[in-house]
């Protein structure tokens, strides 16, 4: 997994890497991904607020969770 | 600071910009009232104009013109304008000061320039040994000697596409034989032989810009990623970075060279590291987005000059971004007359 802790995350969205300056756009599911991840939630975790907070089934949630954290390693390891 | 008045070259702020201008500004930022002075070598340089920054501005003889011509012009800006701090922001007038700093100070002059054999080190035909020494990546290079050579090494041992690089200034990525000859024909027309074949890295560009002192202990820096570029691969969008690589790479090279005064490391973030492409041994173009994102290197580079110690100053955001904008501004003719006639623009 990326090392998302320093990415300075914008009220709008916006994610931004001080390390390589790359910027990423994120949608609202992202975006309560990533700041869940930074407290430190399992993916479980994260799973169950995001089931709640979008209305749909854990099982999604929790795959939404598993392919966000594979696709960021992949633009990571791209940069 | 009291008595001191600072000429500045490099001041083409053109679409092709030296750093003349932006280390001006730096200095202006940081002591309001300091006198300065562009040197330049064309009439149409818009450093020429800007009154608001230099007190007046001189018109140099080319460095191919030998040091005692320069030297000659140096003495009328120093006895028209006190003159008695001098920053040079182009390459190929290094040289020339560098050999002959030691006349500059006697004549009151002060520098902070690199020695013979520091500016020698980071030459692009000598690149690849240097980056060895300080640890770092360097792409496949040749150096060539004329065109015919240049296109028996694309036709066996360096595939295409390659980057034709003089060894001062230019450099084009070049896909076929014919854009090969053009390229380099025209590099070599204007800053001569050696040319150089490079192998191009993919990757995120990232500049470090740094000021050494006189013994090799880093004083400042600051990383940019390159975000936009020109044609020529000058930059104009990039965003302030914080890449612990590059950043351990600049200490290794003023440990290792003992470089004196301001440089810049150009290198590509690549899949398998990070690689060297060029060392500027001056301020580059982009000197004022670090003084925006607050580190002032040519108030740094000035302390240096002055009292031959300033603070370290290598704190600043990640995530500033930096924006080159073109504008226009209308003066007097006066001005360009004088610079033609008088060879400076207040025409003293």
């Amino acid at each position: 997994m990326a090392d998302i802790k320093h990415w300075n995350l914008s009220e709008t969205g916006m994610a931004f890497d001080p390390q390589t300056g790359e910027s990423f756009q994120l949608n609202p599911a992202a975006k309560a991904i990533i700041e869940r991840l930074r407290r430190g939630l399992t993916d479980e975790q994260i799973a169950v607020e995001l089931a709640k907070e979008f209305g749909i089934d854990l099982e999604r949630a929790l795959r939404d969770v598993l392919v966000f954290k594979a696709e960021i390693d992949v633009i990571r390891s791209a940069v | 600071m009291k008595g001191v008045c600072v000429g500045i070259s490099g001041i083409n702020a053109t679409d092709n910009p030296g750093p003349g201008v932006a280390v001006a500004r730096g200095l202006r930022d940081a002591l309001p009232g300091l006198p300065l002075v562009g040197l330049s070598y064309d009439v149409h340089d818009p450093g020429n104009y800007l009154t608001d920054l230099f007190k007046n501005s001189f018109l140099m003889p080319y460095p191919t013109h030998g040091w005692t011509e320069l030297r000659g012009a140096l003495d009328r800006v120093q006895s028209k304008t006190g003159m008695n701090v001098l920053i040079p922001c182009l390459d190929v007038e290094l040289p020339l000061l560098i050999r002959h700093q030691a006349d500059l100070a006697k004549r009151g002059i002060r520098t902070l320039l690199p020695t013979e054999e520091q500016f020698d080190l980071r030459s692009k035909d000598r690149l690849a040994a240097l980056a060895k020494k300080i640890g770092c990546r360097y792409p496949r290079t040749v150096v060539v000697h004329g065109i015919d050579e240049l296109l028996q090494r694309l036709r066996t041992d360096m595939p295409l596409p390659a980057i034709v690089k003089g060894k001062y200034y230019k450099a084009y990525t070049v896909y076929n034989l014919d854009a090969a000859a053009m390229k380099g024909a025209e590099i070599a027309s204007e800053w001569g032989y050696p040319l150089l074949l490079q192998s191009p890295v993919p990757g995120a560009e990232l500049n470090l810009m740094g000021l050494s002192d006189a013994k090799g202990k880093l004083r400042g820096r600051v990383v940019i990623k390159k975000q936009l570029t020109t044609h020529l691969g000058k930059v104009w969008t990039a965003v302030t970075i914080h890449d612990p690589e590059i950043e351990r790479l600049s200490e290794r090279f003023c440990r290792v060279t003992k470089w004196r005064g301001p440089f810049e490391l150009e290198c590509i973030r690549a899949k398998d590291g990070l690689y060297l492409i060029e060392i500027n041994p001056r301020f580059p173009a982009w000197v004022h987005f670090a003084t925006g994102a607050g580190v002032n290197l040519p108030r740094q580079m000035l302390e240096l000059i002055m009292d031959g110690r300033c603070a370290t100053q290598d704190e600043y955001a990640a995530g500033k971004f930096c924006v080159r904008q073109t504008s226009e501004f209308v003066t007097d003719l006066s001005y360009f007359e004088n610079l033609l006639s008088k060879g400076n623009r207040e025409g003293t």
